[in-house]
Parts: C-alpha cells; structure tokens; sequence
C-alpha cells in the first residue's frame, strides 16, 4: 500500500476531470451504501456457498444410503445402525462424523468407522475407498460384492477396477457414475432416482 | 547473458525463493488440529441440489458457474482430452468466446471480442492463478506458455471485463488455466505424440506426501516442424522446447496450501539467428475457511524470464507478486469479498539497432485494492456490485467499477446484465519504445500516452430447457475511448490516444447430448468493429494496428462414444475473413480417434486441417504461413 499512498503525496493538484471522475468514484460509494443499507435487513440467506470438495462428498455418501437396498438379512435387528467404512480420506470421515451426528436413516443411527484396508468388511454396509487409496479398489471390490457392501469411489477409471458408484468433479460440481453391473454382483438395488441423477449409467451385463 | 546462465541464474533464484518459502510457510502454517468443518446443512440437501453445489475453487471466483452473471465458457479436462491438442493456444480454439489465429508454428494472436493481433493486449491470462501477460506490451508470448494438459482440470474463458476483480488488461477478457491439485494427480501418466509437425513426450508423477498432502512433478518436452509459406518455400521457425515443474497441495479440515513452479527453456528458430526463451516461476498460495463461514486467501509468486531475438532485443525480466482476499458475509444476504495486492516487475533490457526500450532498465510497480459484494434481492435476483482501484506507474490510479444483475428465472433459467469500465493502462511499449535505436526515429517514447479506455454493456441468458441440452446467449455492446493511434511528429511518430469506437456482438454457444454415446457441441460469434480517429486527430497506421479480425467465427463438435473403448471426435470451424492485411475466410475439418485396449492405455490418432489440405490464419499474403494437414499419434499410459 506504500506504493497507493506516495503516489498521492507526489500528485501536487487534482485536475479538473479527475475531480469530476473522483466525485463519480464518491458517489458510487455513497449508493452503494445505501443499497447495502436497503437490503442489509431480511434478504434471503443462499445456502449454495461453495462447499469443500470432502464435504460435498460425505454428504453424497450420507444420501446413498437412502436410495440403496441392501440383501434380505444384511441387518440383523432393528434399530441396528447402518455402519459407513472410510479408507483413504480422513477428511471425508471428519465430515460425515460432523454431518450424520443425530442423523437416522429411517430408524437407523449412521456410524461412520474410519478402516485401514486390511480390516474386515463385517457389518460395513457402505464403503468409501478415498482416492489415497486408490490402489487397494480391484482387492476391496472383490470382498465389497462378496459380501453385498456399497463400494463407493472417487478415482479416474474406478468402475473398470470393480467400483459400484464413482464420485468424480465435473466443471466444479460433484457428480457420480454408476456401475449397475458391479452392484448386482454384490446383490445391491439401487434405486432408479439415483440412477436418474447420475452422469452415467453402465448397464448390467 | 546466453541462455545457459541465464538458465542457471533462474534455477537458482528459483531455489533461494523454494528454500525461503518453505521455511516460512512451515513456521506459518504449521497444519492445525483437525476439526470437522460445518457441513451438517449439506445433508438437508437432495441429491440434485448436492450435485450443483459447487466445490470451492482456489480461483477469485469461486462463484457457481450456473450463477454467474458473465459471459463465462468453461473448457472441461474432458474437451481437452477429446480435442487432441497438445498446447495451450489450441486447446483455447475450443472456446466459442475466444478468436484463435496462429501466424506461424510457434506464434499465435488470440483475443476475445475483437482487438486480436500477435501483440494483442486487451486479454488477461492467468495459469493458476499466476498472471502471464509481460509489461513490455500488455500481452502474451504464447510460445513461453505450456502446462501438461492432462492435468489441466478446467479453463474457465471469461469474455468482457473482468477489470473489476482482475485489474487493468482485463479490457476484453479473462482466461483462466486451472490444474488438478496434486492429490487427483498421484500416479503416473506417460504420453508419447509423434506426428509430421510435432512430436514430443511428457511424464508427471505423483504420490501423497505425508497424512495431508500430495505433490507431482512432471517433465515435457517437444519439437516443432518448420512451417511453409504460401508459395511452398520454407520457413525457419521450427522449435524445441523442455519444461520441467512441481506441484504439492497440503489439506487440513480449514486450509489448503499449494506450492507449485516450472522451469523451461524453448530454442525457436528464426532469421537471423535462434530466439532463446527460459524462465521459471515459483508460487504459494494458501487458504483458510473459518468456523464462521468466511474465507482467507493469501498468494504470492515470483517469476523470471528471459527472452532473447538476435538483432531485436534481449530482455530479463522478474516479477514478484502478492496478494490476498477474504470472503465474509457481514449481514444476511451479502456475499463480499475485499482484497489486495502489489506487484512489482524489473525489466532489464539490452537494446539493438533495430529499437530500444528506454530507460533500458526499468522498475514497475502496482498495487490494488478491489472489494465486490453479492447482494441477494428478493425474487431471485442477485446484484453485484464491485470496483478495483490499481495504481501504475505511468498513469497513477484507475477505477475500475462494474455492476452486475443475475435474475434466476425458474430453475433452468438465468438472465443476467453487467455494466462495467476497464482501463488498458499502458506497458512499457506505448511509451518507452524508440524504432530504430538510434536517431533518426521512425516512433518515438512519449510519456503522455495514458490508459486505453473500454465501457462495456452486456446482455445475456443461460437456459437449460432439456437436462441434455444447454444454451447460452450473451449481447455486447463496447464502447472504447483512447485507443493507440500513431501520431506523427518531426523527429519521429508517437504513440498517442486518438482513437474510439465501439464494438457490437453477439457470443452463442449450446452443447446438446442426443443419446448417451453423442455430444454435439456448437458455438458462434460475430460482432462489428466500428473505430475511427478522433476528429481533428492524425493516425498514420494505428487504426490498422489495433487488430484485425474476423466478423464472424462458428465452430461446430462432435463427440461420439463408439464404444466404451472408443471415441470419434470431429471439429468443423469456421472463421470469416480478415480485412487489412487480407486473410481468406478458411473452413477446417480435425477429426481424432482414440481406442482404449487396456484399461491403462490409450492410444489416438489426431488429424488436423483434414479439409482443406492448406489454409492460411495470420498475416500479408508474401509473408504468412499457409498450415498444412497434419497427423500424430499420441499413446497414453496410466498408473
């Protein structure tokens, strides 16, 4: 700001024009301030703030839930919680904890479990392999159908590797691509308004 | 200096500021506890609302593009990889907004809304948030720019001012190069491309560095046939080019902190003797989101290059920047953001017969203060109201203003209207350039040639009437005053500011996809250029130096999945006829195959000018360069 203020000290008069253009800077100002004034008051709150890329995501991985249908008998009880596994994205496990604290899907608390890969998959019901990981997905994939889990992604090229939803970053949005085929393979229905919103669908073979 | 020192000079300022920025960035920002952001509200929100909020952008304008109240086209990773192009002027054909002629194999004039010339100055560029354009004339070398294009994950083309954010050269437009954080880039990528007028290879690897971070580093390098002229003969402006550069990214639960640089060094022949480009630019920039929703973003850069045309000029130049904003909604409905920044350039010049830059060793300096507010009316509207002020060093404070009005009709619906002033302050050339070097002077400095002055109105609206299909109309109207004339004097014409006029257009894009295996994408523009000398003025030649370009220019695409293996891409473009020099209207066909055999691979075939086999984009007709059809093969490897 050095700069701002000795280029005014060095500036010995003001011409004429510039008065008027400075006189025009002012009273922009001015209306501004009453416009901030005006509308200061009610004016509606936009809640579509650019969000962080993991958030955006726990939130997705919180909505799945809703539209999947795990096998008859992948709950034991009722009001037994349904249990999301993070590998490889610490960030998106802090924000589902922080988003889904007191939050049911249906009558069913949301547990979210942060996993290293070579924990078990019992009683996971949707596992989300971060990109850190992304090396372990053809392995997870593997046990994910055996064992009728929702293997969620966000890698480039996750699908070929045996993913079932894929989170990717389209022109700054998060969207998501289906593999229909690999969640038939883990016995999995997913509901056709989430397919309805996804970018694309691969079809079951 | 020869380019080995210079080369040399710039590896080590490069390292002095690595090793300054380290230190100081890791007392700084040491990574702090995580604590889980405020995202709970996110869960209210349905599966289509999420699928539109948009990811918080290291970009100024972190605005939903959907929203946005500009002229904005956004070229995807995706375009990029299905355009075949393997440079940044290429790549930026796509951009309906945008006019692309390349005058040689290495050359290009690119400018949005008129005004194009190889020295256009009425364009701002930005690579990651690093300004690229050089002080000597407002404008870009193109052939110093290149980044690797895979890991380039969108180009956001904004045309009109963007003075308002930007600064003074934002008169026509904004491009923005935005690459993947290094933590969507970890593993390797190999590309091989060798074709009959270019070839060339590039690797980047990239793996997590720590709990919270990832970095890459990358190395390209390419070689560029000579081109020929329109009478067959050859022409010398082949060239070699390397660059090697790095980027790490760091995330904690409330900031980010990216560092990043390049290197190059590029020979590109020319008579009499080969012009040596080299330089190197590191850059910091770090964010931090606060509990109570508002943001900080704090960036600074350094950045040298070095420039040699035998018998022209020779020309080190370093430019060190910073820069900070903050975002915070003060009352309900307010969204502002307030920021500043300085920069500061010394430009050493070693002069020639043929011209000089005087005083040839020059400090600038500008400094900026801009805040904008997004104010949310009731009925859906949104008005933004937002200036800059800058200062330079040669015409002391610009105001910058713009106001901005966004109406979302329904949910696929956005009209939007802006009236904003840009300044084109002047650069080194406009008033410190004497041709040739000595006396008698053909041009000669003048140190009363100030700030080129544009008043634009825009128009437009956004409609997304099928989910398939999308379509964006923008109207201008520009209205410039002091524009570079050429005024002639006894011992020598100067620059002067006798020139105005106005441009009016229409800008026209819609992307429609048929089925789920085709994309068609179209875009237009055309516009008149109305500019004469003021009454009672002389011009001698700068009316014809301002640019000349096209009336109207169209592209049209088609992206077809054959199978999930295979892509068939083919471009037809259109751009009309220059007037003074006189270029003929061309018409050319690209077109580019890409097979998938493995799930790491991809292998393509690119054609470029398939239809017709010659056409000529810049330039008089005894010196220009006609393009010839052109084929590579680019194989792609992945891990």
């Amino acid at each position: 700001m050095d700069a701002l203020i000795g280029h005014w000290l060095m500036r010995p008069r003001l011409f004429a024009r510039e008065r008027l253009r400075w006189g025009a800077i002012a009273l922009c100002v001015v209306g501004y301030c009453l416009v901030l004034v005006a509308w200061s008051a009610p004016g509606p709150s936009p809640d579509d703030a650019p969000q962080p890329e993991f958030g955006i995501k726990a939130a997705f991985l919180y909505k799945f839930l809703s539209y999947v249908e795990w096998r008859p008998g992948t709950f034991k009880e009722a009001g037994a919680p349904v249990v999301i596994g993070v590998i490889g994205a610490k960030d998106v496990a802090d924000s589902l904890r922080a988003l889904t604290e007191g939050r049911a899907v249906g009558d069913r608390p949301v547990e979210v479990r942060e996993l290293q890969s070579t924990d078990s998959l019992n009683n996971v019901h949707l596992l989300f392999v971060g990109h850190a990981a992304s090396s372990r997905i053809p392995a997870l994939a593997t046990v994910a159908q055996q064992r009728g889990t929702l293997l969620v992604t966000d890698s480039e090229g996750a699908l070929d590797d045996g993913s079932m939803i894929n989170l990717l970053v389209r022109q700054s949005r998060v969207r998501f691509e289906v593999s229909l085929d690999a969640a038939e393979k883990g016995g999995l229905k997913l509901s056709s308004r989430l397919l309805g919103i996804a970018l694309t669908v691969r079809p079951a073979h | 200096m020869t380019r080995r020192s210079a080369a040399v000079h710039a590896l080590r300022t490069t390292l002095a500021i690595v090793a300054i920025a380290t230190s100081v960035i890791a007392a700084a920002a040491a990574p702090p506890p995580p604590a889980p952001v405020n995202v709970a509200s996110l869960a209210d929100l349905s599966l289509e609302q999420l699928s539109n909020v948009e990811v918080t952008s290291v970009s100024r304008h972190a605005e939903s593009l959907a929203d946005a109240p500009a002229s904005i086209y956004v070229i995807t990773a995706e375009d990029i990889r299905r355009s075949g192009a393997t440079s940044i002027p290429e790549v930026l054909r796509l951009a309906p907004n945008l006019i692309v002629a390349r005058a040689d194999a290495n050359q290009y004039a690119i400018s949005a809304r008129g005004f194009n010339n190889v020295l256009a100055n009425k364009l701002l560029v930005l690579i990651d948030g690093r300004t690229v354009y050089t002080p000597l004339f407002s404008g870009v070398f193109w052939e110093a720019q290149d980044v690797v294009l895979e890991d380039v994950e969108r180009i956001e083309v904004i045309s009109g001012p963007g003075a308002a954010l930007w600064g003074a050269n934002a008169v026509n437009g904004v491009i923005n190069v935005i690459t993947r954080s290094a933590a969507e880039t970890r593993g390797v990528l190999a590309t091989a491309v060798g074709g009959n007028l270019e070839s060339g290879a590039r690797a980047r690897y990239g793996a997590a560095l720590g709990d919270n971070g990832a970095y890459r580093i990358y190395a390209k390098y390419f070689d560029r046939a000579a081109s020929e002229l329109s009478n067959g003969a050859p022409l010398r402006d082949s060239s070699k080019r390397a660059q090697v550069g790095f980027r790490a990214d760091w995330q904690w639960s409330r900031d980010t902190l990216t560092v990043q640089g390049d290197g190059y060094f590029g020979d590109i022949d020319q008579v009499p003797a080969t012009r040596q480009i080299a330089g190197g630019n590191v850059l910091a920039r770090w964010s931090r989101r606060f509990d109570d929703g508002t943001s900080l973003d704090v960036q600074t850069y350094y950045d040298q290059t070095h420039r040699d045309h035998p018998s022209s000029f020779l020309e080190n130049l370093g430019i060190f920047d910073i820069e900070a904003q903050y975002r915070l909604r003060p009352f309900a409905g307010h969204d502002v953001l307030v920021g500043a920044g300085y920069r500061y350039a010394r430009d050493r010049v070693v002069n020639s017969a043929a011209q000089a830059f005087v005083p040839p060793d020059r400090s600038l300096s500008w400094s900026n203060a801009f805040v904008q507010d997004e104010i949310a009316l009731p009925r859906d509207l949104e008005l933004t109201i937002g200036a800059k002020v800058e200062t330079n060093v040669f015409t002391g404070a610009e105001f910058l203003p713009n106001v901005r009005l966004g109406w979302r009709a329904s949910s696929n619906d956005f009209v939007w209207g802006a009236v904003s002033r840009a300044v084109r302050a002047p650069s080194r050339i406009d008033r410190e350039l004497d041709v040739p070097g000595n006396p008698p002077f053909a041009l000669v400095g003048n140190d009363t040639f100030v700030s080129e002055i544009a008043t634009a109105y825009e128009l437009g609206y956004r409609t997304q009437p099928l989910p398939a299909l999308s379509w964006s109309i923008t109207l201008f109207h520009e209205r410039y005053d002091r524009l570079r004339s050429i005024e002639p004097r006894v011992g020598g014409a100067v620059f002067a500011n006798a020139i105005e006029g106005h441009t009016t257009g229409v800008e026209t894009w819609a992307t429609w996809r048929f089925s789920p295996i085709w994309k068609v994408s179209a875009g237009l523009t055309t516009m008149r250029e109305r500019l004469a000398v003021e009454p009672g003025a002389v011009d001698a030649g700068g009316l014809a130096a301002l640019g000349n370009d096209p009336s109207t220019w169209w592209s049209l695409r088609s992206f077809v999945d054959i199978t999930p293996q295979h892509d068939f891409d083919v471009t037809i473009r259109h751009v009309g006829a220059l007037a003074n020099p006189a270029v003929p209207a061309y018409t050319a066909v690209d077109a580019r195959l890409a097979w998938r055999p493995a799930p790491r691979w991809e292998i393509a075939l690119v054609l470029t000018n398939l239809f017709p086999v010659r056409h000529a984009e810049w330039g008089p007709q005894a010196a220009r360069v006609e393009f010839e059809r052109g084929a590579s093969v680019r194989v792609q490897w992945t891990l």
